[in-house]
């Protein structure tokens, strides 16, 4: 036998892993994407002549108990109904043991990417307010993401935003392995279902002590290992750090001061919530005072000069105008 | 198997290394001939007396899981062991003591025939791809022995000329299907069947070098689902 060459070892190390689908419905096409549980394909569902994404499994779940996390992960995406968040359409087992599931493939580009072309700051923060939006869409639902960064956030050529990879996403109110039932903390609406697990930096095990998410973007409290213990705030820290990276290294005062209240270590120092988040962007936004920097005389002036700077310098140049033709009256 | 080779037992951990040098001969050799580029004699001489060592002197003992993989072990220990080596006067002949270690060397020379090893790759990566050829390779041969033990020569043809070709090689699947007197479709069937085949091979190969079920699948994830080499 000739020694495989590195090219066939290629092919079959690709061959060996692409899913082939029950049925017809699917055509497996290239490979999207690559998770720590998984892959995403790009498919073509020919049932409704569309293109889908489809995520597969690396193996087959080593037990029901992982088979469950992949099932949940699934129900948390297709309870989650909102322009924001990816929609689930199938889901299904492979010959082989290995869990899959079909959603809407997604034609974007990462957040970190997509802002490259966007320099005004306020053009990333309203493409920030949209993420702050799904978020809070989410925690309402009583579903906390815990693993939100940059590279979980897709904007589409409209200037959609998605929030991805629920991977690791924890439903309030719902025990995880090794915890004990708790009732459902403050903005939590509803619970059912439970945590699954992917993404590449998530582990495969939500029991007390096992840190899931991305080290430099969750919480500290999720870094500590205490994941099945974080309540929204997890996520508005998730947000911070994202906004940290969308406002560059000298943003005004103001906005620095949002950032800093957002990405507190203390959850308690933090916002309660993401749309308590949002309102103090929106405030920034429109020059009105922000809760999270107390700001001096002089600042207040300054600000309220540059929100009204307009009506200011037309009425500047209407008394320059009055004083004029009264001086060249007087003549 | 890696549960047994750190067994109390020295006879269950002497077979279980044994069965070890087995799954590992491979990438050690290719890597003594084409990182260490050790001719083929001294190759030949240095992994026997690896295995030998890892086995008479209880080397895989000193192995803990919780430090590293045991491939990229392996592959340190055979560095330690091809310095200090080569840092002794005169290399003993080895493979006629007290213990023998079989290894699986017929026709490897042929397959390393203008194989060379990128001068610049980290050494960590370089045997990391050959312990994937090698986990490869030996699936492809058990996959070829069950299809000829099983009288599918059909598959096994279409899997030899599709799978195992480079892409400038590749037939089309319709050009096998009229080479073999076959529809399309029949072609597609045998190439999934001899690729699930493969791939439960593959697994039971990688089971058989993980220590446990976390790095089985931490294994696993890196063979199937990153493009690393």
């Amino acid at each position: 036998m000739n020694r495989l060459s590195d090219e066939a070892l290629a092919h079959l190390r690709d061959v060996t892993e692409r899913p082939e689908l029950p049925g017809d419905r699917y055509e497996i096409h290239e490979r999207l994407g690559r998770g720590g549980m998984g892959t995403v394909w790009r498919a073509t569902d020919r049932e409704l002549a569309r293109d889908v994404a489809v995520k597969v499994m690396t193996l087959p779940a080593a037990s029901d108990r992982e088979r469950g996390r992949l099932q949940r992960e699934a129900h948390i995406l297709a309870r989650l109904e909102h322009p924001g968040i990816v929609p689930i359409h199938d889901i299904g087992q492979l010959a082989d043991g290995r869990l899959w599931y079909a959603m809407k493939l997604v034609r974007g580009v990462a957040l970190d990417r997509a802002v490259e072309s966007v320099s005004a700051l306020p053009a990333r923060l309203r493409l920030f307010l949209r993420l702050c939006e799904t978020v809070e869409f989410a925690h309402v639902q009583g579903v906390i993401h815990r693993d939100l960064k940059p590279a979980n956030v897709m904007v589409g050529p409209f200037g959609e935003v998605l929030v991805m990879d629920w991977g690791v996403a924890k439903v309030l109110g719902e025990p995880e392995e090794g915890e004990p039932a708790a009732p459902p903390s403050a903005g939590a609406a509803d619970a059912s279902g439970g945590a699954a697990t992917d993404g590449g930096a998530a582990t495969d095990s939500t029991s007390p002590g096992t840190v899931l998410g991305t080290p430099g973007w969750m919480a500290p409290e999720q870094a500590a290992g205490r994941a099945h213990t974080v309540d929204p705030r997890a996520d508005v820290f998730g947000l911070g750090r994202i906004l940290h990276a969308l406002v560059g290294s000298e943003p005004p005062r103001r906005l620095a001061a949002i950032v800093a209240r957002a990405e507190a270590s203390r959850p308690e120092d933090r916002y309660g919530t993401a749309s308590e988040l949002a309102a103090d962007i929106d405030r920034f936004l429109s020059g009105t005072a922000v809760s999270a920097y107390r700001e001096g005389a002089l600042e207040k002036l300054g600000r309220l000069v540059e929100r009204h700077r307009v009506a200011i310098l037309l009425l500047l140049a209407y008394v320059v105008m009055r004083s004029l033709l009264f001086l060249w009256g007087d003549r | 198997m890696l549960e047994a080779v750190r067994a109390t037992d020295p006879e269950i951990r002497r077979r279980a290394l044994e069965r070890l040098a087995a799954a590992y001969w491979r990438p050690v050799y290719t890597y003594l001939r084409l990182h260490w580029r050790e001719p083929e004699e001294e190759a030949r001489d240095l992994a026997q007396g690896f295995f030998v060592a890892l086995i008479e002197r209880d080397l895989a003992a000193r192995w803990d899981p919780s430090r590293a993989r045991f491939r990229t072990w392996v592959r340190t220990c055979l560095d330690s062991f091809v310095a200090d080596e080569r840092r002794a006067a005169g290399r003993r002949k080895r493979g006629g003591g007290a213990v023998h270690v079989p290894l699986e060397a017929e026709g490897i020379e042929d397959e390393l025939a203008g194989a060379i090893a990128p001068s610049t790759e980290d050494p960590d990566t370089f045997f990391r791809r050959e312990w994937i050829r090698g986990l490869f390779t030996g699936s492809v041969r058990a996959l070829r022995d069950e299809l000829r033990a099983a009288g599918r020569e059909t598959r096994l043809r279409l899997f030899e000329r599709y799978d195992l070709a480079d892409e400038a090689d590749r037939p089309t699947y319709a050009r096998l299907a009229t080479e073999e007197s076959l529809d399309i479709a029949k072609v597609g069937n045998e190439l999934y069947a001899a690729r699930a085949r493969l791939r439960a091979l593959v697994l039971e190969r990688l089971r058989e070098c993980t220590s446990d079920e976390a790095e089985y699948r931490a294994e696993a994830r890196e063979l199937f689902g990153t493009d690393e080499p």
